[in-house]
């Protein structure tokens, strides 16, 4: 196992150092991806499944794939007429925009290192004196021994998401609200102040589309299947709507023109927040505080158990995954949108 | 067999379990000290977004690590098993909404991005302050041409300003 991890520590900074000093912005984000399924094994190693999940669909799919529309938007993929006219010789030819590097002053560069390096030092000389091995919180031992009579959730994670600081979920399905309504009014005139096309992609050919066409209902029941199951095996609303929104961006990317429902997927994703809070305000009415588990625990690790933290998740992976689907799909059409 | 590695004076003083914690603060370190450095010395905006994702995920490696108990399960009860010592699931649930905010924050920094490579055609930081410098010069100015190398002592500069008619004073407002 130690083994395992030195060598993904490895792989994981090498991949790191590839995203800081790749050539061209593709190689970046391919690095990018490699550095996330590194420390999703890094995850699975630390005995942390729920976390590896997400990392795995959230960091390694989702954001390369935002990444690289968003390079496609910068012109900085896929744009041979940008690149032509970018010396030939300069080695940041495909990062446009970017004057030939004048030779940086070798002080600024020498000053700009060693303070990465002391930095560096003084950071793992602190972390390092966090002990490793022996969990240092002791609020975290008494949520795993009474977790399972109070909330009556097998994942403990969930009961830790749901149930104790479901509050703190809420906020941060705000905050994830917030960034993406963000992203979108920026976008939204995007495309037509300065009058630039955006080069119409490529059709794909017959086998990526028919081939992600079928992936469609097998990622739809593989999304499902994690956020029904999240109060009983890794997973979650936060992993499984993040598939969710994979099996919907798949066939965009292989056919970019395909038809797409933004205004379904606000519709699911005001729907689905409205959930949350419903939820949450009716056990105000049952004489509780805000957020507290309904209907009893049921019979642990029952499928229909947990009382109602399994329909917050439902909710969290309908809003999750709308979200994320309509993020992307906002950045793969510019001024489709207002 | 035994393998020779790893040698008998570091096998003595590291134990398995200090191994894994000290590889696993290298690699937090590493991912959070390259992305400063993307952050910190390059230009383009593209490659400062990607430093920021990297920072992110070494914060988010060092917290799952603090909760990491050696000889414990996952915290995921299973069956009618009898539960035994577990990991901390309270870092573990930080991280798991954790790494989606990065996801917002990602995109809306790419939002941006977007727009100032439209505004101004370049993501050079440096060519987008000048630009930026240079608009706001003209604008004072009323855009008569712009001379960066001429330069105005402040007291000509007021001069000029003051044969202007149409600012008004400040002794014609009061």
């Amino acid at each position: 196992m130690v083994a395992a991890a030195v060598l993904s520590v490895v792989v994981m900074l090498a991949a790191a150092i590839a995203v800081v000093r790749a050539r061209n912005f593709l190689s970046a984000v391919a690095a990018l991806s490699v550095v996330s399924l590194a420390l999703s094994v890094l995850f699975a190693l630390l005995k942390a499944p729920d976390v590896a999940m997400a990392e795995a669909a959230v960091g390694a799919g989702l954001s390369g794939v935002l990444l690289a529309l968003a390079g496609y938007r910068l012109k900085l993929i896929g744009a041979p007429a940008a690149a032509h006219r970018a010396p030939a010789n300069s080695a940041a030819a495909l990062w446009t925009g970017v004057q030939p590097q004048p030779q940086q002053r070798g002080g600024g560069r020498f000053a700009s290192l060693l303070f990465l390096a002391g930095l560096a030092v003084l950071l793992a000389s602190v972390l390092a004196s966090a002990p490793f091995g022996a969990a240092p919180m002791q609020v975290g031992q008494q949520i795993v021994a009474a977790a399972p009579g109070e909330v009556g959730t097998a994942n403990i994670v969930t009961a830790v998401v749901l149930g104790y600081r479901g509050f703190d979920t809420l906020g941060e399905v705000t905050i994830l609200f917030v960034a993406a309504t963000a992203a979108g009014l920026v976008l939204g005139g995007a495309g037509i102040t300065s009058g630039t096309r955006i080069p119409a992609m490529q059709p794909a050919g017959f086998i990526l589309d028919r081939a992600s066409r079928l992936l469609l209902p097998i990622l739809l029941v593989l999304g499902a299947y994690i956020v029904l199951h999240g109060h009983l095996t890794p997973g979650g609303g936060f992993q499984g709507g993040a598939i969710l929104a994979a099996a919907f961006i798949v066939p965009l990317l292989a056919s970019p023109s395909g038809p797409f429902h933004h205004r379904l997927a606000t519709f699911i994703e005001g729907f689905a927040g409205a959930a949350f809070v419903l939820i949450g305000l009716a056990s105000l009415m049952d004489g509780k505080a805000f957020l507290t588990p309904l209907f009893g625990k049921g019979t642990l690790g029952a499928f229909i158990s947990a009382g109602s933290l399994p329909l917050l998740y439902v909710a969290i992976g309908l809003k999750v995954g709308s979200e994320l689907s309509g993020l992307l799909h906002r950045m793969l059409s510019p001024g489709s949108q207002p | 067999m035994t393998l020779p590695w790893p040698p008998e004076f570091i096998s003595a003083n590291l134990s398995e379990a200090s191994l894994l914690g000290h590889a696993m603060i290298a690699g937090a370190v590493g991912l959070i000290v390259i992305g400063l450095y993307a952050m910190v010395v390059e230009r383009n905006l593209a490659r400062i977004i990607l430093g920021l994702a990297l920072i992110g995920s070494g914060v988010n490696l060092f917290l799952v690590a603090v909760g990491y108990r050696a000889d414990a399960a996952a915290p995921i009860l299973a069956g009618s098993m009898a539960p035994t010592a577990m990991v901390d699931p309270l870092p573990q649930a930080l991280v798991l909404t954790s790494i989606v905010i990065d996801v917002g924050v990602l995109a809306l920094a790419l939002a941006l991005a977007i727009r100032v490579h439209e505004a101004f055609g370049t993501l050079d930081t440096r060519e987008v302050q000048r630009l930026i410098a240079k608009a706001a010069a003209e604008n004072d100015r009323g855009s008569p041409p712009h001379r960066p190398d001429q330069h105005v002592s402040p007291s000509v500069a007021r001069k000029e300003r003051e044969k202007r008619a149409d600012i008004p004073r400040l002794e014609e407002l009061m």
